[in-house]
């Protein structure tokens, strides 16, 4: 699984509640159309965020009978979310000045 | 058409297979599905296609499955592990409803007869524990020994026990016992025969706890003409009154009722309705100081300080010395004391006439607690198999555990905690069985148990054997399964998989070696009470009713015989001075030619009326029966039997003189040997005199007259018997025994096992075929590919039966190799006992393998046939 992958949820439901098979589909083309896995394998990866308490779910009916999982993001979500961003970003900043030389 | 709802089913099922899929989980994952479904549809595929697509695109249940365990083990060592273990445990039992159902019933019957078996040992070994001076009461017995019998005997002289108490200060009390003849109680219109009564002394009162509710028990027995009745006796002929004080009318006798006692409880070896003085027999001229006789029992009760094993070197020659001095004998036979523990008599059934007592026999504990143990242990195998069968199709799901970092310990935790649920809940259907079939068991044992739950030994038995059980089933797959090498696993080879096939072959051979047992035990038990039964006795028993020879029946027992032989339905009549099947009159006083002067043999005399041969229809080997036609016959002719002439040693002992009891007389006929005891003990040598002038003799208390009827107005006769008793007698009710319920009842304790060991046995092969339907179900599925494989290739149905067939066939018959011997050496001790038995013959260990393997076709047929009409392409596609 890749550490990419919890930021990008995190992300998506910054944009509101949402549930798997969107965000699934949502993070399937944000990176290109492929995923390295199947997309089942993103379910237990909710699990987790669910569990660290950086998203909060609940079912709901839709009107056309089907039963789906909603997940929202928490508070501590939207920090962790923060913690992710500034991280990565310095790890962007490092490389951008490793390979700038190369570029050229 | 394609059917999505069952494709999605399909998807489902297999998707639940993986424990580590919680049903949230699963709920998204399908709706997942459904979505991805939709969303193909729109674009143009068809169903069949989008859903393919779909559950492609979705991942396969293994791979997801490995994702959540990776997001589990990283939170692996919160506290909160055992209730993890504990959710997933019984998530398994949901989601395996069938295979759960099987190993918990299969645990639970098992378990159930084992506590129910407990229970009725721990009756049996609980007798007369109730008495406050347990420790200190005992029962004098002697080994005896004539030439020709010895054995224990716990029959004496009366003055025995107030003679042992004078002579010994380490016996501080002592009393006589006995049991009662047959008398009629009557109190204003109340009259019966009352049976069960004991004599005994006032010492009885003090030495052994059977409280009174009613009456003072420093004086109830004092008197010789009082007696105590047991509470349901007051209330039979007393009603709600208290009767002590009031008369109750004993053969005639008024006899004042001086207190009522609690009633007996079951676990008493003593069983008594009433207690009569035992100074009583002494005015019904009985003569107690008499050391020749031999009619009493002896209870003592020592000195709490002192061993009995002491008091046991001192009594030893008490009683031979004490015959010696009185008889001046040269060579009394041969006895020796010693003190019997009051809690050993229940089981001592090794010793003979104390038919007073309620004797179980101790070998049946032993039998029962093996029986016990037997079943158990083939649940335990049954549950361990079916339950390691199932953690092999887990064994994917654990090497991919252990990949991703599980420890092992935890592996080991999952199965334990796993394999004690199941325990304990098996313990708790087993509790709600028992108490189900507890008052069934009553009638089959003739005892009530009960189970207290709350008595902390049981309670702690129970639960030491459930945990046991569970860990025991639980580690071996545990421990196994957990120690595999899971690359192994994960590619495939199922070279440690074989092994473990191994282990499980041999529980299942095991459990069938069991089962085989207690099949040939069971064919082998009924046949010989079969045997027993139906073996000609050497006299025709039945028709043939007896009734009490005593009153004014006696006194006109010639009016009475002449009167019934007018009626066509009364073949014949005739007397005898003791019950049919009982000996009455047991001597050594005997005299014939050559014999040896120092020779003491035991043989019972029997004084009979005329027509008694004819009656019981016993054959006569030589000479002739008593006749009218030769007077000489009363109180000078004696009729022996084939047993007492070999014994003897009487070359032609017609014509030759014998005397019993001094009294001369001439042996006039040999009759042919018949059983009158049951089968289980040799015949005794028998001598039979004239009981003639009945009419005037003093009547012996036991006597009876025997009347054959005719077969077919038997009816008829009992009016003709009960109307001419009433006309004679008026103080004894009518009542008749009949011959041959008489000799069924000799069998009662055998016929009785032999129910008991049936339902066990049915039980056993029960339980080994819960297992063996869950084990096939199993492999069956194990399999369905090699299955589908070969019908693809062109395999019929009843070659694919065949060939999962042959594996148990196999088992069946290497169990057999490990029963039979077994069964022969364990069933050779039992009919040990029997003098009289049948062959153990090789078609009963061929016919009970012949059934177990027909219960096991059977059983592993049904899985065998449902598999091998399986769609093959269905087995071979969802792998």
């Amino acid at each position: 699984m890749a550490a990419s992958t919890k930021p990008m949820i995190l992300s998506i439901l910054m944009g509101g509640e949402n549930y798997g098979y969107q965000i699934i589909q949502k993070v399937k083309e944000l990176s290109g159309g492929k995923l390295e896995w199947s997309d089942g394998m993103l379910y237990p990866v909710l699990h987790r965020l669910e569990k660290d308490r950086f998203i909060s779910s609940r079912w709901k009916i839709s009107g056309g009978g089907r039963l789906r999982k909603y997940y929202t993001l928490t508070e501590t979500g939207r920090e962790e979310l923060e913690r992710e961003r500034k991280q990565w970003l310095s790890v962007h900043e490092a490389l951008s000045k490793l390979w700038k030389p190369i570029t050229v | 058409m394609f059917d999505l709802e069952k494709a999605i089913r399909q998807w489902r099922k297999t998707l639940r297979k993986n424990e580590s899929m919680e049903d949230g989980s699963m709920a998204e994952l399908e709706s997942h599905l459904r979505d991805e479904v939709e969303n193909q549809v729109n674009l143009g595929l068809p169903v069949r296609e989008a859903f393919e697509r779909a559950s492609q695109s979705l991942g396969s249940a293994a791979g997801i499955g490995i994702e959540y365990l990776k997001g589990r083990t990283r939170y692996g060592f919160m506290p909160d592990l055992i209730w993890n273990y504990f959710k997933i445990a019984s998530r398994r039992i949901r989601r395996h409803k069938g295979f759960s159902f099987i190993n918990i019933a299969g645990l639970a019957i098992g378990m159930a007869c084992t506590i129910v078996i407990l229970l009725w040992v721990q009756k049996e070994l609980s007798y007369d524990r109730f008495h406050e001076n347990r420790n200190s009461l005992f029962r004098v017995a002697a080994f005896v020994s004539f030439p020709n019998r010895s054995g224990h005997s716990v029959i004496g002289p009366p003055p025995l026990a107030p003679a042992m108490k004078e002579e010994f200060p380490e016996i501080i009390q002592s009393t006589r016992v006995d049991d009662c003849p047959r008398l009629v109680f009557k109190h204003q219109d109340k009259a019966f025969y009352e049976q069960n009564g004991l004599l005994a002394d006032p010492s009885f009162l003090e030495m052994f706890t059977f409280p009174l509710l009613e009456g003072n028990p420093q004086t109830a027995l004092s008197d010789p003409f009082s007696i105590i009745l047991t509470e349901k006796t007051a209330i039979k002929y007393f009603g709600s009154e208290n009767p002590v004080s009031k008369t109750l009318m004993v053969e005639g006798i008024p006899i004042t009722v001086t207190g009522v006692m609690e009633n007996v409880p079951e676990n008493s070896h003593f069983q008594f309705d009433f207690v009569l003085p035992f100074e009583i027999r002494r005015e019904m001229g009985d003569d107690l100081d008499y050391w020749g006789n031999s009619n009493s029992y002896t209870y003592v009760q020592l000195h709490s300080q002192v061993r009995p094993v002491d008091v046991d070197k001192k009594i030893e020659n008490y009683l031979r010395d004490k015959l010696a001095t009185i008889f001046r004998m040269e060579n009394p036979y041969d006895v020796k004391l010693y003190l019997q523990p009051i809690s050993d008599i229940h089981l001592s059934s090794h010793i003979e006439d104390q038919d007073y007592a309620v004797v179980g026999d101790r070998k049946y504990v032993y039998v029962f607690s093996v029986v016990a143990f037997f079943i158990l242990v083939i649940a335990c195998i049954n549950f361990m198999n079916l339950f390691t069968a199932r953690s092999m199709k887990r064994a994917k799901e654990i090497a991919m555990r252990k990949v991703v970092g599980s420890k092992r310990s935890q592996l080991v935790r999952q199965f334990l905690t796993e394999s004690l649920l199941f325990s304990f809940v098996s313990l708790i259907v087993a509790i709600a069985i028992v108490y189900t079939f507890l008052p069934i068991t009553r009638n089959l044992l003739n005892k009530s148990l009960a189970m207290n739950l709350l008595d902390f030994k049981l309670a702690a038995v129970l639960v030491l054997i459930t945990l046991l059980t569970g860990i025991f089933a639980g580690s071996y797959p545990a421990l196994f399964l957990s120690s595999l090498s899971s690359i192994r696993i994960l590619k495939g080879i199922d070279q440690r998989a074989r092994s473990q096939m191994t282990v499980r072959k041999f529980l299942v051979i095991a459990q069938f070696s069991l089962s085989i047992i207690l099949i040939v035990a069971t064919i082998i038990i009924t046949k010989q009470i079969n045997f027993m039964r139906k073996t000609d006795l050497g006299f025709d028993r039945e028709n043939v009713v007896y009734m009490p020879l005593k009153g004014n029946i006696g006194k006109q027992y010639g009016t009475f015989k002449n009167e019934m032989l007018q009626e066509t339905s009364i073949l014949s009549v005739s007397a005898k001075n003791s019950h049919p099947l009982l000996g009455s009159d047991y001597t050594t006083d005997l005299e014939w030619p050559g014999k040896d002067p120092a020779q003491k043999i035991l043989m019972e005399a029997t004084g009979v009326d005329y027509d008694y041969i004819e009656t019981m229809k016993l054959e006569m080997k030589e000479g002739r029966s008593f006749s009218r036609e030769y007077p000489t016959d009363a109180g000078g002719a004696y009729i022996l039997n084939e047993r007492a002439v070999q014994l003897m040693g009487l070359g032609s002992p017609l014509g030759k003189e014998i005397s019993v009891w001094k009294n001369k007389g001439t042996v006039i006929g040999i009759v042919k040997d018949a059983h009158f005891r049951s089968l289980k003990q040799q015949i005794e040598p028998q001598i039979q005199y004239l009981y003639s002038d009945l009419d005037t003799r003093e009547m012996n208390e036991s006597g009876v007259i025997l009347v054959r009827v005719k077969g077919s107005q038997i009816p008829e006769a009992l009016v003709s018997l009960e109307n001419a008793w009433e006309r004679m007698e008026m103080d004894y009710p009518f009542e008749v025994g009949f011959l041959d319920q008489s000799v069924d009842n000799q069998y009662r304790s055998e016929t009785q096992i032999s129910q008991i060991i049936n339902i066990f046995t049915f039980l056993g092969l029960f339980i080994s075929c819960l297992g063996l339907f869950g084990l096939a179900s199993y492999m069956a599925e194990q399999r369905t590919k090699e299955i589908g494989i070969r019908k693809v290739l062109g395999a019929s149905a009843s070659q694919i039966l065949l060939m999962l067939s042959k594996d148990f066939a196999k088992w069946v018959a290497l169990a057999s190799l490990v029963a039979w011997p077994s069964a022969y050496f364990i069933l050779q001790k039992w009919l040990g006992d029997f003098a009289y038995r049948v062959d153990i013959r090789i078609p009963i260990f061929l016919l009970s393998t012949i059934f177990a393997l027909l219960v096991a076709l059977l059983t592993v047929g049904y899985q065998a046939i449902k598999s091998a009409s399986q769609n093959p392409v269905g087995a071979l596609r969802y792998e």
